[in-house]
């Protein structure tokens, strides 16, 4: 019997809804905390030029994309929080370089939230894309420190932390993550724990988002 | 020695890579128990994600009917509009909604409030005509007068 070859078209790679609510249902616990720890980083880092911006945004894109086709999935081959993870790192380069470029157009795709009365809702993405400076972001450009100054700043919050300092600054001169795994006979999970221990110390002394940089 | 003057190799996207690419690449069983160690209240971050998470699917079902329902609407306005035309005189336009009140309870409900229609401006009439053509009041008219034309 002549065996039938199945191909895959652009539709079957669309989630539907259903689809979508069966693989959040099936979420661990372990697998929800780190998409929240993703989403929430993602979130922080751009909340420099998106203020406001929070994880729940973040996962909202991440999941709006999925079911409007924009980002395709092959269950069989990545797993739901893999795909997410995918368009979490995305999601946040594109808005970072859609800030840097406020004459950049909204598209379709940043469409607004609809709100609970029907009404089309501006979302984070749109308010941020208004090229026009509010009292606000002046007052924090006119804040706004060197990278160097930053950097420096960073180390000193990691003088407690020898590793992670360690780490941040051979980042700063230039060496490469496995090289500086292979030169403090690291394994990966040792140093990236190390730099999540770093991730965690700048949040807590910027709550708000890093300060922005000149 | 200042800082400026001795500019770092590594600039602050690329340390974003490496913060996003240290949690990334961290097993889901790891950060929960780093989230426990923090003293996270770990059972309430998952059930807000995975409500979130499924928010953001009724939200995009929701938009989905928002958009067929406002697409629906559109087409049936634009198709009353072509059926029907407002009629060219005041005279022809009074007569029009007192026939249309006498003839359907919906239409005399709306102009109950004028107390005596012949009373009424031609502004007042067109534009009860207008919210009355909005509501269909008059497609059985213009059925009519459509099947009468072809």
């Amino acid at each position: 019997m002549k065996e039938s070859v199945q191909l895959k078209t652009a539709k079957d790679l669309i989630a539907g809804p259903e689809e979508v609510r069966q693989a959040i249902g099936s979420l661990t616990v372990a697998e929800l905390v780190k998409l929240q720890r993703l989403a929430g980083g993602a979130a922080y880092r751009l909340r420099r030029c998106v203020p406001g911006l929070d994880g729940k945004d973040v996962l909202n894109e991440s999941v709006l994309r999925v079911l409007d086709g924009r980002r395709k999935w092959q269950p069989q081959r990545v797993d739901f929080v893999g795909l997410l993870a995918g368009i979490i790192k995305s999601i946040e380069s594109e808005w970072r370089d859609r800030a840097k470029r406020p004459e950049t157009p909204v598209l379709e795709t940043d469409l607004p939230d609809i709100g609970p009365d029907g009404d089309p809702m501006p979302n984070a993405i749109q308010q941020a894309a208004d090229s026009r400076q509010s009292a606000e972001q002046q007052f924090i450009e006119s804040d706004a420190l060197s990278q160097e100054e930053l950097f420096e700043q960073i180390e000193q919050l990691l003088s407690d932390d020898s590793l992670a300092a360690l780490i941040f600054s051979e980042r700063r001169r230039g060496t490469k993550g496995p090289e500086i795994m292979k030169a403090l006979d690291l394994t990966r999970k040792d140093y990236d724990t190390a730099v999540r221990r770093m991730d965690r110390t700048i949040q807590k002394r910027w709550p708000e988002g890093m300060p922005h940089v000149r | 020695m200042s800082a400026d003057t001795n500019p770092s190799k590594m600039n602050l996207t690329e340390l974003f890579g490496d913060l996003a690419e240290a949690v990334e690449q961290a097993s889901p069983e790891d950060l929960l128990a780093e989230a426990k160690a923090a003293g996270q209240n770990t059972e309430q971050i998952a059930a807000d994600v995975k409500n979130t998470l499924l928010d953001a699917v009724l939200s995009f079902e929701q938009r989905k009917l928002h958009a067929a329902r406002s697409a629906y609407r559109t087409r049936s306005n634009a198709r009353r509009t072509r059926r029907f035309v407002m009629p060219a005189t005041p005279v022809q336009r009074l007569r029009m909604l007192t026939d249309a009140a006498t003839r359907d309870q919906r239409v005399a409900k709306i102009t109950a409030k004028f107390r005596d229609l012949t009373q009424i401006s031609d502004d007042d009439v067109r534009s009860a005509i207008e919210d009355l053509m909005e509501l269909g009041a008059f497609d059985d008219i213009a059925e009519q007068d459509n099947d009468g034309n072809d």
